[in-house]
């Protein structure tokens, strides 16, 4: 299978999906969409203008004819939230769960059903 | 037109964080999305905005479009030389997410959320049970005989809950219960009372007081839950790990638990194979086979000066009664790396499992990571060596490791140092 450290190729071109000053951590990628295509990641922001925020963001990532793209992000995960985390039934259902902030300090853990 | 801009600036407000989620179609100021908004808002359309706001497309096919007046040309307004004018984007399809519904109580913290469906189960398919699994930290108040408030203790629960689509959550599940040390404890009660009287602005305060403690002594921390289905229908895994520190029975272990469809425990905690030598055993990650067999993997080092906190990947199967077929054994480990945060998945049509992991190394005094790939037999023995996932040492954040229906896998990283995130596949 190849010598040890030798870039044998087996995984396909980086694909960026962030944009530049975006910090995002802890991703979490799962099997998603129809026939069980492509991935739903979320991740945890680091909200640098603001200290210690966070909050969770997700993309779905899809095969074409010619190449992977990143064709649908979440419209809203969670603000204020992190520690996201997500799973998949492979098929045609996911559910993603985070930490919330509350506002008088404590937490609470929520989550989202999402359909393709 | 009176009604244009209050509707146009309301759906603004109400996703005022839009912009922030575009990670794919751009990510534009909040400063000249307002701009764009009411400038264009005024030319009458509201509607598109709201597309390139990021709001779904459910959403913004409630709000009833309003059409220009007829023969009225719609020119957008010019830019003046102060404003930076942008291009009109393109409608933005986004993902649509159901309700947010609560999983946990109030709580101090809440932490490593772990989700895992039946997917090879045509039956979990259909009914889309999933499982949480998370810890979360609680302040458990203690008063004196007159009723006054002395001090809170920090208490780390471990629950799980089945989560059902258009279901009420099943009773979460207590798997595990991790108290602060007596010594601990005995301490906080000889701090000052003002610390531990309950005081809103004092509470977070009082946490990071707390969890510093436990830093310093290196005696308690948190859990990270992994969990998995296994094809039975009736069981579950979840595998966490926790310690407290101050004997030799107290470090680190790796174990999980069976749970039931309705999500109950089903017995004690069963945990993987140690040695006489072994220190710390962290960050677990489960994999399951078509048979149901499920490779555990997680990260260990020895409590002896050659290997302390030189962690390698070990690995340990058991069939879906909770039972191991076999001992412990080495997945990976490199003589001049400690190897960390293993991932796995099961590769149906290759009939393998693929193990990653990071290899973070000091390269001109500062850390640096890159991530190892290495493909493992079914009963969780390495073939041949390890390879490169990503193809340099830049810093890197966690990674997870995911594979699809078609047998493609994907890894995703943080990549802190240039405030990017990627993401490889293959």
């Amino acid at each position: 299978m190849g010598k040890d450290g030798e870039d044998r190729t087996l995984f396909g071109p980086t694909l960026q999906i962030a944009q530049e000053g975006q910090i995002l951590t802890l991703p979490k990628a799962t099997a998603f969409g129809p026939n069980g295509k492509g991935f739903l990641v979320v991740a945890d922001q680091f909200l640098p203008w603001q200290s210690q925020q966070r909050e969770v963001v997700g993309v779905r990532v899809m095969p074409t004819e010619r190449e992977w793209v990143v064709d649908k992000p979440f419209s809203s995960v969670a603000e204020k939230g992190g520690f996201g985390g997500i799973g998949s039934n492979g098929s045609d259902f996911a559910l993603a769960a985070w930490e919330q902030r509350l506002e008088d300090g404590g937490c609470q853990l929520l989550a989202r059903f999402a359909i393709p | 037109m009176g009604k244009i801009l209050p509707e146009t600036a309301g759906e603004y407000f109400g996703l005022s964080e839009a912009p922030r989620h575009q990670s794919v179609a751009g990510v534009i100021s909040r400063r000249k999305f307002l701009k764009y908004a009411f400038g264009a808002g005024a030319a009458g359309a509201g509607v598109l905005l709201a597309r390139t706001l990021g709001v779904s497309l459910e959403t913004v096919e409630a709000a009833p479009p309003i059409p220009p007046p007829p023969d009225e040309e719609i020119v957008p307004p010019p830019c003046r030389k102060d404003e930076i004018c942008i291009e009109e984007p393109k409608p933005i399809e986004t993902l649509n997410l159901g309700e947010t519904f609560p999983i946990s109580d109030k709580a101090s913290e809440t932490r490593g959320a772990s989700i895992a469906f039946r997917a090879t189960d045509k039956r979990a398919v259909a009914d889309q049970k999933a499982l949480v699994a998370w810890h979360q930290l609680d302040h458990i108040p203690h008063y004196d005989k007159n009723g006054q408030l002395i001090y809170y203790e920090g208490v780390y629960h471990l629950y799980s809950e089945v989560v059902q689509k258009g279901k009420e959550p099943s009773k979460k599940v207590l798997l595990a219960e991790i108290k602060l040390s007596e010594e601990k404890e005995e301490r906080a009660k000889q701090l000052p009372m003002r610390v531990y009287v309950y005081e809103e602005e004092q509470q977070e305060k009082r946490r990071q007081a707390e969890l510093n403690q436990n830093a310093e002594g290196g005696s308690l921390i948190l859990v990270r839950p992994e969990s998995g289905w296994t094809l039975n229908p009736d069981t579950l895994w979840g595998f966490v790990w926790a310690w407290t520190t101050g004997n030799e029975k107290g470090w680190p272990r790796v174990g999980g638990w069976r749970i039931s469809d309705e999500g109950e425990a089903r017995g004690g905690m069963i945990t993987v194979e140690e040695s006489e030598h072994t220190y710390h055993q962290l960050y677990p990650s489960v994999a399951k086979k078509r048979d149901g067999a499920i490779l555990v993997g997680w990260q260990e080092d020895e409590n002896t000066p050659e290997y302390e906190f030189m962690f390698r990947i070990k690995g340990q199967i058991f069939n879906q009664e909770g039972k191991s077929n076999g001992s412990s054994f080495e997945i990976l480990r490199k003589e001049d790396a400690s190897l960390q945060h293993p991932q796995l998945v099961w590769v149906e049509k290759l009939n393998r499992f693929l193990l990653t992991c990071m290899d973070p190394r000091w390269i001109g005094g500062q850390p640096r990571v890159r991530l190892l790939g290495q493909w493992l037999f079914g009963d969780g023995k390495p073939e041949g060596d390890s390879f490169l996932v990503s193809k340099d040492f830049r810093d890197k954040s966690n990674h997870s490791l995911a594979v699809n229906a078609q047998g493609e896998c994907l890894e995703a990283w943080g990549n802190r140092r240039r405030s990017l995130w990627t993401v490889d596949f293959g």
